[in-house]
């Protein structure tokens, strides 16, 4: 049990880092995938019904862990259901209101499968 | 434990029942509340945590979350086991914070609630199969209806069972990935819902995005929440006002028996000092200071309750979340967020509710800045104190009379707006927290948990009437009667006067004679009393205002509460505080009749207007203060809220006054 709760203990820990580390991972992750980074939009460009995946997050560690606790996460997809400000998006089956000025601090890769935030991982 | 939304409340209410306590954790103001229940013969204790998406100690809530769960918390011990809550409907955002409830490692059975609605919505899910990937219990339930309730009972003695050999939970298969925590985390989240669920792709009905699209458009929505807290307002106001006459009636007979009582006792006792005291002292301190007291604040408590009910079923419904939405962006202008809007909207029925229900707002800052120019929002308690002085000013011009009342009203909206911005540029610097907010379902709202809701504010609100109002009520009383004064001269000759027209069988004439004895001798006293005294005292304050010393002591004695103000003013010009009530036109002729030493009138149109001003800005209320000291957790803060806002007050009504009488409106 000791070893559990450390490795838990662990991992909360790298928090604030963990800021940093996905956006490492999210220029390194963009190679493989083979996409221009002009193909790379903030969440709002998105236009509405549409979805992309998450290659960074720009926002303060607080903001940044906020988002990603609601699943808006490095890696992940999000579908814009509503624009504006805020606007809504679908993440997880779940619906989130998010105020314009930090979704424009996402930037996601444009997806063009339809119904894919909804459609699981990557 | 589990997500905001779950049914965590619902789940908790209907395994406990009314037995909950809500209480802060130490040296928080993060509140949970707690229930002991009997359970195969154990007592066991049920803690309702605060709904998390996740453990990762970002906000309050997690830290303290996380802290208990691992036993850290100083003065809290370490939970035996965790019942996880799951909503069925939304199992993969669940099952998030479950990877991470999972490796604490303590003896964990999950709730599987809402299976009812999952049903409903074709969602199948596995029971065993998640059983199996979790590597604890899943007991399907429906907290609403009751549903799987005594199967999660069973399933809890099980896990407390020394006996029982512990199932082990076994983590995500996550230690040691690199990358981000979150994404490895959701992969196995996604991963066991696809697993488990037959339709894991089912989200939310159609239902729900349809009415979304109404109750979120940027104007449509707004108009539609305003239409929401109209009605409930008009329920506040509607509703109440007979519950509110019942209080007022019970606390009033109330202290007519007493005074009976009281006065029948005294007749048996032999005449000197202890029957004085029973038959006066102790009299007055039982009606006026305790009953007049206590009674005058919980006069509020339908107001309160109501507030909260229909709260409650907002909340439970999902609207609330839409509210704060739509008003988001218009909030963010005065740097709050939108869900300081619900707060500040009932603020206009009472603070003392609107203060508690800021809770929702979760960084520090916003609520503290929300929570500090509440008190600026024109309450209920105000309106006696604005229909006397609109009465008084302008008693024929019903027009500018409901003008002025209506002014009255913006000036204080447009003083907490400034304010707040104020604050959030100098004191609570930083920026305000953008919103990241689930739009959870639409789902029928739980009356019961509506009920339970209304009756934990209810009994909050009853607990500070009964420790620092009455405290405040007795306090004050005695500064209004103490130390005693001779009777007038004047009040004795009626006296006399009265009791010879008894005497010779005039017994009707007697008795307004008698009143009016009542009433100089009450007068009397309050003047020579230590508020008197202190309104003398502090006169050379107010006169840059335009008051008198008989203004200094109504001030003093709505210190605890704004709407005594009336009825000391009666006491002080001699016409009796039942008459503040019975007979208002009498106390604004004598008002209008009252004059200074040198012969000039003293309710002049820039002190009366000084007057209104000075009720609109000042922190004159004991409750409000108790609460903000409840919920910030210290008393810096209500100190801060009662200076800064006495500051403003004074200032207001300065301005006022001189402004008036330079434009020559005296």
């Amino acid at each position: 049990m000791k070893s559990i709760e450390g490795s838990g203990a662990g991992q909360h820990g790298q928090t604030p880092p963990a800021g940093l580390q996905a956006q490492r991972q999210a220029t390194e992750s963009a190679g493989p995938r083979s996409v221009s980074a002009a193909s790379a939009v903030i969440l709002p460009g998105l236009r509405p019904g549409h979805c992309g995946s998450v290659v960074e997050i720009s926002a303060d560690d607080d903001d940044a862990h906020r988002l990603m606790a609601m699943g808006v996460c490095v890696g992940r997809r999000v579908e814009l259901v509503q624009a504006g400000d805020p606007l809504i998006l679908r993440v997880l089956g779940c619906r989130i209101g998010v105020s314009a000025r930090l979704a424009a601090r996402v930037r996601v890769e444009v997806c063009h499968e339809p119904q894919c935030a909804v459609g699981g991982a990557n | 434990m589990g997500n905001p939304n779950a049914g965590k409340t619902t789940l908790f209410n209907a395994l406990t029942g009314l037995r909950a306590k809500t209480a802060n954790f130490p040296g928080t103001t993060i509140e949970h509340r707690a229930a002991r229940v009997e359970m195969a013969g154990q007592t066991l204790e049920l803690i309702d945590m605060p709904g998390l998406y996740s453990l990762a100690a970002a906000t309050s809530e997690e830290r303290v979350a996380r802290d208990v769960l691992l036993g850290e918390t100083p003065g809290v011990s370490r939970p035996n086991a965790i019942v996880l809550l799951l909503d069925a409907t939304n199992l993969e955002r669940n099952l998030f914070l479950a990877s991470q409830v999972l490796e604490l490692g303590l003896p964990t059975v999950v709730a599987l609630n809402m299976i009812d609605l999952a049903r409903k919505q074709h969602i199948r899910i596995n029971i065993k199969k998640l059983s199996g990937e979790l590597g604890c219990p899943v007991i399907p339930v429906a907290a609403r209806s009751g549903d799987g309730v005594p199967e999660l009972r069973q399933a809890m003695q099980a896990l407390l069972n020394p006996t029982a050999t512990i199932q082990k939970s076994c983590p995500p298969a996550c230690a040691g990935c690199s990358g981000c925590a979150f994404e490895a985390r959701y992969d196995w989240a996604e991963g066991v819902g696809a697993r488990v669920t037959s339709a894991p792709h089912m989200t939310h009905g159609r239902k729900t995005e349809a009415i979304d699209r109404i109750l979120t458009h940027p104007t449509v929505g707004i108009l539609a929440f305003m239409m929401v807290m109209f009605v409930v307002f008009a329920m506040i106001f509607w509703l109440a006002q007979y519950p509110m006459d019942g209080i007022d009636w019970l606390f009033t007979t109330t202290g007519g028996y007493v005074a009976q009582g009281l006065n029948a006792a005294a007749g048996h006792l032999p005449a000197g000092a202890i029957r004085t005291f029973v038959g006066r002292d102790l009299r007055s301190l039982l009606v006026e200071g305790v009953l007049g007291g206590v009674g005058g604040v919980l006069v509020f408590l339908p107001q309160i309750c109501i507030l909260f009910f229909f709260l409650s079923l907002l909340e439970d419904t999902g609207y609330l979340a839409r509210a704060a939405f739509v008003m988001d962006r218009l909030m963010r202008r005065v740097g709050l967020p939108g869900k300081a809007f619900v707060p500040m909207l009932s603020a206009h029925a009472c603070a003392v509710p609107a203060i508690m229900s800021a809770r929702m707002i979760e960084d520090r800052r916003d609520r503290l800045v929300t929570i500090l120019i509440i008190p600026l929002l024109t309450c209920s308690a105000r309106i006696p104190v604005y229909t006397m002085i609109v009465a008084l000013l302008f008693p024929t011009r019903p027009l500018l009379a409901s003008g002025v009342f209506t002014g009255a009203y913006l000036l204080g909206i447009v003083a907490a707006l400034s304010m707040a911005l104020l604050f959030k540029k100098t004191l609570l610097k930083g920026e305000t927290k953008p919103l990241v907010l689930e739009l959870p379902s639409y789902k029928m709202p739980s009356l019961r948990t509506a009920i339970l809701t209304m009756l934990d504010r209810a009994m909050i609100f009853v607990k500070k009437a009964g420790t620092v109002i009455l405290v405040a009520s007795v306090v004050l009383w005695a500064l209004a009667h103490y130390p005693r004064s001779a009777e007038p001269a004047q009040a004795v000759a009626l006296q006399q006067q009265a009791h010879q027209m008894q005497a010779t069988g005039h017994a009707d004439q007697a008795g307004p004679l008698l009143i009016q004895a009542d009433h100089l001798m009450a007068q009397s006293e309050l003047a020579h009393s230590i508020a008197g005294r202190i309104g003398h005292a502090i006169e050379p304050v107010l006169k840059p205002l335009g008051w008198d010393w008989q203004i200094g002591i109504g001030i003093l004695s709505s210190f605890a509460a704004r709407e005594v103000f009336v009825s000391t003013l009666a006491i002080v010009y001699g016409v009796g505080a039942d008459s503040a009530h019975a007979n208002p036109q009498r106390l604004y002729d004598t008002m209008h009749q009252a004059t200074r030493t040198d012969g000039t009138p003293v309710f002049t149109m820039s002190a009366s207007i000084g007057l209104l001003i000075f009720y609109v800005l000042a922190m004159q209320c004991v409750s409000t203060l108790a609460v903000s000291r409840r919920e910030t957790g210290s008393w810096k803060w209500p100190a801060f809220q009662f200076l800064y806002m006495s500051l403003l007050a004074y200032g207001g009504a300065f301005l006022a006054h001189f402004l008036l009488v330079s434009y020559g409106w005296r």
